[in-house]
């Protein structure tokens, strides 16, 4: 599913460059529910944003469902972000001038599915009471159901998810651990995401730990 | 439609800054149709007043009378033969509603104790009515003229303190040298209007040539109306093209523009409405070109979103575009809202130009003039929304993102 050959990521402030990413390979298969772990600045995000197309590595091949993303325009980004990807923010990011259903009926205009059903999908997710409220009506927990629910809801093969539960309390984060595994098992889809969390890395079906932008262990369970 | 929901969501969300900058281009649109309605009612009441009571819409004389007008010249006149001909030509001619023949020259009059110099108009008095509509209104007694009769101006009438109903006694020389006297009665007085002619006297034309010793049928001046004031420049085109097949005499057409000097009033009044109208471009330009960079800088990480589930960049321009569409049509609506309250609370304006005291003018809006301002303000809104919005299409999900 995911691909990563040799990639290198740095940034340049003024004079110094700064190497994030040294040389990582991997290959995450489709159905993978997986954590990546380490300190701050070790590089997860990077390599997330990277996956998801929304940055692109200094050196190196990055593969998502047999497709090099470094070689397509930024349309086609656009266009494969909108039908292949999900993504799950530790802000939640929501537009908040849409309701949750508008904001998750967004994305399915975005890649012009119609016949999605949210009300089902906000069912099983446990808010569908709060369809029709604002993101700023909602608690932590419940936007990020809706985020969960707008990352899966146009049914995409790869989840990423950059903290998904950083910002919630142990009940609202168990909730949100429950929803994505569900999902993961239901459609097989596959979930990347950061985490600091130990209540999620004790869910996941493999742990990659990050140190200085390098793979140090790769845990199997 | 998404980008117009998110869009008017958006405004609706930051009320205050809404209204702060509706009211900044509703006062750039109370400005331009208050400009636009008062110098409009003012340049057209002015065009009417001279068009409709003194000098119609267009005029023919013989060539170089119009440039030696100030000296009323008597050997300039029209023929009866070729009167005949412009007559004919004029009745075939569906845009001309009608046309009066004038004879005009200069003149001294007499009270019998004082004279002074008179200009005078000898008129066929219907033709002339039905070619001024608007004659009869500056005229004080009987707009009827009759032969002996005689409608001075009121500057005259004050001056020598001449009411209706008096005698006075025109004394007049000829093209050809010899001076003639005829004694005439007030039927009226004429109030005077700023321009050339706005000080003349009328008698009946039959007077005016036993006066002068003139021929049957001579004249010195045609003046027409149209159907409609815009049909002028066609119809006085179309005439100095059928005068050109006439070779002799040499005639000459103009239209009212060229004859009185308040066109340029009317010019500068437009210049003013452009000028105005720059000063509201500008303030549509800056307000919402600031507000859409605020807002673009406000929602760096809702777009950065948008950009990552795969928005296309089309839509985040619309979106930002619609947002500076929907302020403008808020501050059109609030500013032409506001700029009829302001008419009917200040009602008719009195106002006085030149030596005319009490013209009343009454301020209109016409639709076309709150559509052009609505258009003009809905695409400076587009423009100035243009340059944040592609901003904000072209921003990096990534760097969007972690603002």
């Amino acid at each position: 599913m995911v691909i990563l050959k040799n990639v290198y990521k740095s940034y340049k402030t003024g004079e110094v460059v700064t190497e994030v990413i040294k040389g990582l390979n991997l290959e995450i298969k489709q159905g993978e529910f997986v954590a990546i772990i380490g300190p701050s600045g070790s590089g997860k995000s990077t390599i997330l944003n990277m996956i998801g197309g929304l940055d692109t590595p200094s050196k190196g091949d990055i593969f998502v469902d047999n497709q090099d993303i470094a070689k397509l325009s930024d349309a086609e980004l656009s266009k494969f972000r909108a039908k292949k990807l999900g993504f799950i923010f530790q802000d939640f990011n929501l537009i908040p001038v849409f309701t949750v259903r508008e904001n998750i009926k967004f994305v399915l205009d975005v890649i012009k599915h119609s016949n999605e059903d949210i009300e089902h999908l906000l069912q099983e997710i446990g808010i569908l009471e709060h369809i029709d409220k604002f993101p700023d009506q909602l608690s932590g927990g419940q936007k990020q159901r809706v985020a969960v629910a707008r990352a899966l809801v146009g049914k995409p093969k790869l989840i990423l998810a950059d903290e998904p539960t950083a910002n919630l309390d142990s009940k609202s984060a168990q909730k949100v651990i429950e929803i994505m595994k569900k999902m993961q098992k239901e459609f097989n889809t596959t979930f990347i995401f950061s985490t600091h969390d130990t209540r999620l890395t004790s869910e996941v079906s493999r742990i990659l730990e990050l140190e200085d932008g390098k793979i140090v262990r790769d845990i199997k369970k | 439609m998404k980008s117009f929901k998110i869009a008017y969501r958006n405004l609706l969300r930051m009320k205050r800054r809404t209204f702060l900058t509706a009211s900044l281009i509703a006062v750039g649109v109370v400005f331009v149709l208050l400009f636009v309605s008062f110098s409009g009612s003012f340049k057209n009441y002015m065009i009417s007043q001279i068009t409709d009571s003194m000098l119609g819409h267009i005029q023919i004389h013989k060539k170089g009378y119009v440039s030696s007008l100030d000296s009323l010249p008597l050997d300039k006149n029209l023929k009866a033969k070729i009167v005949k001909k412009i007559t004919e030509k004029l009745q075939s001619m569906p845009e001309v509603v009608s046309f009066s023949k004038r004879l005009k020259f200069g003149a001294m009059i007499s009270n019998f104790t004082t004279s002074t110099n008179v200009r005078l108009n000898g008129i066929y008095p219907k033709q002339e009515m039905k070619t001024l509509p608007l004659l009869k209104n500056r005229i004080k007694g009987r707009v009827d003229l009759k032969p002996g009769e005689i409608i001075i101006p009121e500057l005259i009438a004050k001056g020598m303190k001449l009411k209706i109903g008096d005698t006075v006694v025109l004394v007049a020389t000829n093209a050809k040298g010899s001076m003639n006297a005829k004694t005439l009665k007030i039927a009226g007085i004429v109030g005077i209007l700023s321009g050339p002619g706005g000080k003349d006297g009328y008698i009946h034309i039959q007077d005016a040539r036993e006066l002068l010793r003139a021929d049957k049928g001579e004249i010195n001046e045609i003046i027409i109306r149209t159907k409609n004031i815009s049909q002028v420049d066609a119809t006085t085109l179309k005439l100095k093209k059928w005068i050109k097949t006439i070779a002799k005499p040499k005639l000459e057409v103009h239209s009212w523009k060229k004859l009185t000097p308040f066109i340029n009033i009317a010019k500068m009044i437009d210049l003013m409405s452009i000028s105005i109208q720059i000063v509201l471009i500008s303030l549509v330009l800056i307000s919402i070109l600031n507000v859409m960079i605020m807002s673009v800088y406000e929602r760096i990480k809702e777009i950065g979103t948008l950009k990552a589930i795969g928005t296309p960049k089309s839509f985040i321009v619309s979106m930002f575009v619609n947002e500076g569409i929907l302020l403008a049509i808020l501050g059109a609506i609030i500013g032409t809202a506001l700029t009829f309250v302001l008419i009917l609370l200040v009602g008719d304006v009195r106002f006085s130009f030149g030596r005319q005291d009490n013209l009343l003018l009454t301020p209109q809006i016409t639709v076309y003039d709150v559509m052009f301002v609505w258009i003009l303000v809905i695409c400076i809104s587009i423009v100035a929304s243009i340059y944040p919005s592609i901003k904000a299409a072209n921003l990096k999900p990534v760097e969007a993102l972690r603002s």
